[in-house]
């Protein structure tokens, strides 16, 4: 079956970064100390990460074949470089703001009860 | 070897990275800016607007008009008719023939496509983008032979060492992909450097291997030698047949060069008429005349072309696969370095990629003096160290500075000034010499952040002085106009300003809190003690 034709940009452009935006995450979450930061309460088990990490890998393989249909080779591959950093980039700040947030507000609640 | 096999590698690593990390920064910072080379010069030539857009047949009628009266009887022609980004105008190129004993006779022209004449002197004197692109790959003041291949290319395969060991020393490069630490010192600048290092190593690693292809015959001449021996001309005929452009004699028989008008109805035929690239013509006027049309390039530089007969008109050669398989894979390196094929979206990663290119050279050197500021917390400084210190501080917030002079100095110069253009490169330099001598005078945290805030100020500056200074290429008039390239530098700009006024505030803030709470450990107070 041939795939839909998405050969414009920004709209295809702007799904494979959703979709690797999404993947991106889905790593991020199976790994133990990122999942804590965002998940103080809860604890992160094994076959829970192994599904996390699966999803994630096949989310960001998903964009990449949607990319190099989309763009080619040539085009498709540099963007794939060009927007794993600015992902990476943005989850792991808004990982450690989340973290640092939730560790103020504990700290705030301790200091209430005392 | 020191230890282990990875911390002999650590090692190497720092003191590899030590060694260029200033240089290499100065080489990010460059290069990253050359991405955006056209919309540089066009901002710095805001007087000289590009030529509108024109067919293709239409913008060569004009070239072929001017090189009829300028250079017939040449070896070659090359007309390159304007385009969207790398060419704003019209451009032809002619070489004639070399007479016995004297230098081949070369011209290159920009035409106005309305006169057919070529543009006259620009109003406003100045090196543009290139002058700052060109710094990446031959420095500035230094010869250029000297520069290129050979101190460009020791400082490229030092990072390329550089990149090796990193990976290598690495030791959870996956499962600390995300990672960074806030308000850790020194652990922090360690997370920010990986971070950024491994989210871009696929970008790293293509820029610094493809930067060594630019090279690889000037450092690995035995290849050639072996193959081919000392006659350098044997290597020239492979290099000839291997790249598709054989040398041709001209017959000494007078022909009437073809019409161009039907060549180019053939090539859209094939390509489509908005994917022509540029035109050669050999021996124009002679009966053994080629002209070749060459389709716009790709990320591998090695465009479609058909070869066409001068005379008749007739196809010599559409070969697809008319250059080797070796020379096409290093040849997509160096399309895949230079990015000339990407549309805006994709230049724009790779500016940030360049910028995170940037980012981590700036970490790996703050990492360097950070942890042993640590170590050595209650020791005086050694000279050594201060001179490291000194450096970051003065190269890493003092060239954006410097940068940014070069941009003001553009718009302050006196137009009529003599050597304008060199002084606009001299701004540049005597601006960041300064911001190099300013550490010494000042503590490291107050350097800091009087750098920075320097930087701010001197960006923000840019989009007013250019207000101030042009009657129709400010935000004023660009924005609501659309004209992006013009926009988008001054936007640029500012967001440059927005990011070194809040590396300001937060140093401004870490020194308030030093200073507020030296008795928070008797090795914080004595840190204060000593910097107040």
């Amino acid at each position: 079956m041939p795939l839909p034709a998405l050969t414009h940009w920004p709209d295809v452009i702007l799904l494979s970064s959703i979709v690797l935006l999404a993947g991106l995450v889905l790593i991020c979450l199976s790994i133990k100390r990122h999942f804590s930061q965002w998940f103080p309460e809860r604890k992160l088990v094994r076959s829970v990460a192994m599904a996390l990490r699966v999803a994630g890998y096949a989310l960001v393989i998903g964009a990449t074949a949607l990319l190099i249909q989309a763009e080619g080779w040539g085009v498709g591959l540099p963007l794939l470089c060009g927007i794993v950093p600015v992902a990476a980039f943005a989850i792991s700040m808004l990982t450690t703001w989340r973290a640092n947030a939730l560790r103020a507000a504990a700290l705030a609640r301790r200091r209430r009860r005392a | 070897m020191i230890g282990s096999f990875r911390q002999s590698m650590t090692w190497l690593h720092t003191w590899v990275g030590l060694i260029v990390c200033w240089i290499l920064y100065f080489m990010f910072v460059t290069g990253t800016l050359g991405y955006f080379d056209s919309e540089i010069d066009r901002w710095m030539q805001p007087e000289q607007a590009p030529s509108p857009q024109t067919s293709f047949a239409d913008a060569v009628a004009v070239a072929r008009t001017r090189l009829v009266d300028e250079a017939m009887g040449a070896e070659r022609w090359f007309i390159t008719p304007p385009d969207e980004r790398e060419h704003p105008h019209l451009e032809i190129f002619w070489q004639m023939p070399r007479e016995e004993g004297e230098d081949i006779v070369r011209g290159n022209e920009d035409i106005d496509l309305a006169t057919g004449e070529p543009l006259g002197e620009p109003v406003r004197a100045t090196g543009g983008g290139q002058v700052l692109y060109r710094m990446h790959y031959i420095l500035h003041y230094i010869d250029r032979a000297i520069t290129y291949p050979y101190l460009i290319g020791l400082i490229t395969l030092i990072m390329f060492i550089g990149m090796v060991t990193g990976v290598i020393i690495h030791r959870n490069i996956f499962r600390d992909f995300f990672t960074f630490r806030l308000s850790q010192g020194q652990r922090s600048w360690l997370d920010m450097h990986n971070m950024l290092s491994v989210t871009s190593l696929p970008f790293q690693l293509m820029i610094t291997y493809s930067g060594l292809i630019f090279m690889v015959l000037n450092w690995m001449p035995g290849i050639a030698l072996g193959s081919y021996g000392f006659d350098t001309s044997v290597a020239d005929e492979v290099v000839a047949e291997a790249t598709g452009n054989v040398p041709l004699e001209a017959s000494g028989t007078p022909a009437e060069l073809v019409d161009f008008a039907p060549i180019i109805a053939d090539a859209s035929a094939r390509w489509g008429s908005d994917s022509l690239g540029r035109m050669e013509v050999r021996h124009p006027g002679d009966a053994a005349s080629q002209i070749t049309l060459y389709r716009q390039e790709d990320a591998s530089r090695i465009p479609s072309r058909v070869i066409y007969s001068g005379v008749t008109g007739e196809v010599l050669d559409d070969r697809e696969d008319y250059i080797i398989g070796p020379i096409k894979v290093a040849s997509t390196f160096l399309g895949l370095h230079e990015g000339l094929f990407a549309g805006t979206l994709l230049r724009w990663f790779y500016f940030l990629s360049g910028l995170l290119g940037t980012g981590m050279i700036a970490t790996g050197a703050i990492h360097y003096t950070s942890k042993r500021r640590k170590r050595n917390e209650n020791e005086p400084q050694s000279r050594g160290y201060r001179f490291v210190e000194c450096l970051n501080i003065g190269t890493i917030m003092g060239l954006p500075v410097g940068i940014a002079a070069y941009f003001l100095a553009n718009r302050l110069l006196p137009l009529g000034m003599a050597d304008r253009a060199a002084w606009e490169v001299h701004c540049m330099f005597l601006v960041w010499g300064a911001c190099l001598l300013y550490p010494l005078v000042r503590s490291r945290i107050d350097a800091w952040r009087d750098l920075a805030a320097l930087a701010a100020g001197a960006f923000a500056l840019v989009p007013v002085i250019n207000m101030l200074t042009t009657d129709n290429a400010h935000l004023l008039v660009t924005l609501p106009a659309g004209n992006w390239i013009l926009a988008g530098f001054d936007l640029t700009a500012l967001a440059a300003a927005l990011f070194f006024g809040t590396a300001a505030w937060l140093i401004g803030r870490k020194r308030a809190s030093m200073k507020t709470a030296p008795e928070a450990s008797p090795r914080a107070a004595a840190r204060a003690d000593a910097l107040a």
